[in-house]
């Protein structure tokens, strides 16, 4: 008996110490802590908001735990790679800008191999920087990734979702006020190099969107449709056809001021794809078109075409109806207009053509001189406001509304209360482009209509703590040593 | 022997087994059995260290695929590991503890002191009949419990709940036609063909006491299946380990089942011989 059990100790330790199966205890371990650290991410983005900076410091020292397991093994080199990426927008969140660009760089040092990985990681870089406000360096790492990705010497095909990055150098050189026409040449000579080594192909077909891209953000309208011209010439089966068509009647009608030209193009969606969910819009310009083209019946006509055959389409609906509403007025019958008007705000509350009415409203009676109905439409106007503020507080939605409410004010020349309402906007909601603009305004308010400097001051003071990487940032400063 | 009868006598069975829960040796089989699985699990949940991985690991990937040696996944399937474990214990060991358990229940129930040793002594020369009945009964078990919703996969969905509850009744009448062959072997001496014999019968003429005898123990394990088989929302709402504590609950729990399995059934035999 003791010798059986002897040999099955000696079978068990032989089986034991000649196994290499250990090898997946550290592995095992790295997920193990990707895994309780992915808890603790969770539990941030249940409530970003609300996640205090330890909770930060230790989901990041949680991932921290996972990289410690790093070697040269393939699998626990990808768990280290995901942890430092996980890392970056736990810094980027809150906005601690330089430890995340640390860690995309550590990403770039330990991933050599994997191209596309690469490239997103320094297009993350690259977005940072330009969100931190440092342009220059924002140029650089966009100008190194469209060449790493997009140049002729490069044999893969590139990812769609880099095509943007070589149009944002020249978009950038631009907001540092500087001329861009080489740049937007080096950008379009790298689309023409995707488009002529993959011809025909779905990336080609964006390549050559963007070349019609870069032509509309210099303002060359000609080029930029005969770009999309190129594009429903060459990709005539693409589904994205109907949608280049639009944006070619677009152009038409807005940059080159060829009404007719528009018309044609947009009745080429209509016969050619009836289907489309683009149909309503469509229809939309092609009514606003006949308005200003002094046909206000045929306008209307074509409007109520739009609500009747697009229900499901609220903006055009909104819109057209809106439409219909001028159309009376441009005929001269105020009060059908009026109806109409006010219709929009009862079918379609939620929709900027809503928002647009009861300012407009108040802005007719204003102009026509109509003192006492303008001044009971404006009221009439901050109640309507109001209660869109308070239908969905803190949507965007809702600061449209409230900055509609500032500018009701404004209008009157009560600038009391116009201050109040842009305060109300800037401390009421989250931030956005609206709030910016709300800071900015309230600083010329106090500056040149209540003379008022410290409370210009005081705008622009809070304006640069929330917003300290606007684009103008340095001429708000400026203003502030003015005002000093 | 009339339905009031049978019924006295379950009622009776049940009551004999738990007024001897108070003699706390009648759980010394089921408590091994206990400890011997809990040794499982641990080794389950530890499978990636050493000294577990050497055996474990080539194991597991062997019949569970790669993914089963991922964090949370290895989590996850943890109850199908260690169910598909625990039933060829069961066959191993689980057979004899059930023979021992029987033993010493039948002892206590004609009066005397029950014991493990004794229990053993008797049990170990009859292991051979008593496994030959588990492969049987195990192979008809799974065959319903597994088989039949394959086989009817084409008529009604393999997901479907009605399926679900067919398969486990007929696993239950088959171990309610079973019940008795353990102590058909091991307290009567009978071979395999009697055992088998003697244990249908019984069941014939006690169908409805057999049946709940096996049910109600089988049954209280339900609520437990069912949350284990939540591996994912588990996984998800709370941590993976939690898993692993659940089982530990299921082993204990099961202790306690598996007592009230075997004394009704046994003390139920002796009951219905005396009478006959």
């Amino acid at each position: 008996m003791k010798r059986e059990f002897l040999m099955l100790l000696f079978f068990l330790s032989l089986l034991v110490g000649c196994s290499r199966e250990d090898s997946i205890l550290p592995r095992y371990k790295a997920e193990k802590a990707f895994f309780k650290a992915g808890k603790l991410y969770q539990r941030i983005l249940i409530n970003p908001a609300l996640a205090q900076k330890e909770d930060y410091n230790r989901t990041i020292a949680a991932y921290r735990k996972v990289t410690d397991f790093e070697s040269q093994e393939k699998e626990l080199k990808g768990l280290a790679t995901k942890a430092r990426l996980k890392i970056a927008q736990l810094w980027l969140a809150q906005k601690d800008y330089l430890p995340a660009i640390d860690e995309y760089q550590k990403v770039l040092e330990k991933s050599d191999q994997d191209p596309d990985l690469q490239a997103s990681v320094r297009l993350s870089i690259a977005q940072i920087y330009e969100e931190m406000g440092d342009l220059q360096k924002a140029i650089k790492e966009y100008r190194h990734l469209a060449q790493s990705c997009f140049a002729s010497s490069i044999g893969r095909r590139p990812q769609k979702e880099l095509l943007p990055v070589p149009l944002q150098v020249p978009r950038l050189y631009r907001r540092l006020g500087k001329r861009a026409e080489d740049e937007y040449g080096w950008a379009r000579e790298l689309y023409q190099g995707i488009v002529a080594r993959w011809p025909q192909s779905p990336i080609a077909l964006l390549a050559q969107n963007q070349i019609a891209t870069s032509y509309a953000d210099q303002g060359e309208w000609v080029k930029a449709k005969d770009a999309l011209d190129r594009i429903v010439k060459e990709y005539p089966q693409s589904p994205l056809l109907p949608q280049i068509l639009f944006t070619i009647g677009n152009i038409y009608a807005e940059r080159l001021k060829s009404p007719n030209q528009a018309l044609l193009t947009y009745q080429r969606i209509l016969d050619g794809y009836p289907q489309n969910p683009l149909g309503g819009q469509v229809r939309l310009s092609i009514g606003k078109i006949y308005g200003k083209k002094g046909e206000p019946k045929r306008a209307r006509e074509i409007f109520q075409k739009v609500i009747k055959d697009s229900p499901q389409d609220l903006f055009s609906c909104a819109e057209a109806q809106f439409g219909i509403g001028s159309s009376y007025e441009a005929e001269g019958k105020w009060d059908q207009a009026l109806n109409e008007y006010r219709w929009v705000l009862d079918k379609y509350p939620n929709t900027q053509a809503a928002l647009r009415v009861p300012l407009y409203l108040a802005d007719y009676y204003s102009q026509k001189e109509m003192d006492e109905l303008a001044k009971q439409e404006y009221k009439r106007a901050v109640k309507t406001y109001q209660g869109m503020v308070e239908k969905s507080p803190k949507s965007l939605f809702a600061a449209y509304a409230q900055e509609r409410i500032a500018q009701c004010y404004i209008h009157q020349k009560r600038w009391k209360e116009a201050v109040s309402s842009l305060w109300a906007l800037t401390r009421d909601f989250p931030p956005s482009r609206l709030v910016a603009d709300g800071y900015l305004v309230l600083g010329m308010l106090y500056e040149s209509q209540l003379q008022d400097k410290p409370g210009a001051l005081r705008a622009y003071k809070e304006f640069l703590r929330r917003f300290p990487h606007h684009p103008l940032k340095e001429n708000v400063q400026k203003k502030m040593e003015e005002l000093k | 022997m009339g339905a009031l009868e049978k019924a006295n006598l379950f009622l009776w069975a049940w009551v004999q087994s738990a007024k001897s829960a108070k003699n706390l040796k009648l759980f010394t089989p089921f408590l091994l059995y206990g400890v011997l699985q809990g040794a499982v699990l641990t080794a389950l949940v530890y499978f990636a260290y050493p000294p577990f991985s050497a055996i474990l690991v080539p194991l597991l990937r062997r019949f569970f695929g790669p993914a089963a040696l991922h964090y949370p996944q290895s989590m996850i399937i943890l109850p199908d590991m260690f169910h598909r474990i625990d039933l060829i214990l069961s066959g191993i060991i689980g057979v004899g503890v059930i023979g021992v358990a029987t033993q010493m229940f039948a002892t206590r129930f004609n009066g005397e002191k029950p014991q493990l040793k004794r229990g053993i002594r008797r049990v170990l020369p009859l292991y051979g009949i008593l496994f030959l009945i588990w492969v049987l009964e195990t192979a008809l078990v799974l065959g319903f419990v597994v088989g039949l919703p394959h086989l009817l996969a084409g008529i009604i969905p393999l997901e479907s709940r009605f399926l679900r509850v067919l398969s486990t009744l007929l696993g239950i009448i088959v171990g309610a036609a079973f019940a008795y062959t353990s102590v058909l072997v091991v307290w009567e001496g009978k071979g395999i063909g009697k055992a088998l014999k003697g244990s249908f019968s019984l069941f014939g003429q006690n169908t409805f006491s057999s049946f709940f005898l096996v049910a109600i123990p089988t049954g209280l394990h339900l609520p437990f299946d069912w949350v284990l088989g939540k591996g994912n929302f588990l996984v998800s709402k709370f941590t993976p380990e939690i898993i692993g504590w659940l089982l530990i609950l299921y082993i204990g729990f099961s202790i306690l089942t598996n007592y009230f399995l075997i004394g009704p059934i046994t003390g139920f035999y002796l009951l219905v011989k005396e009478e006959s």
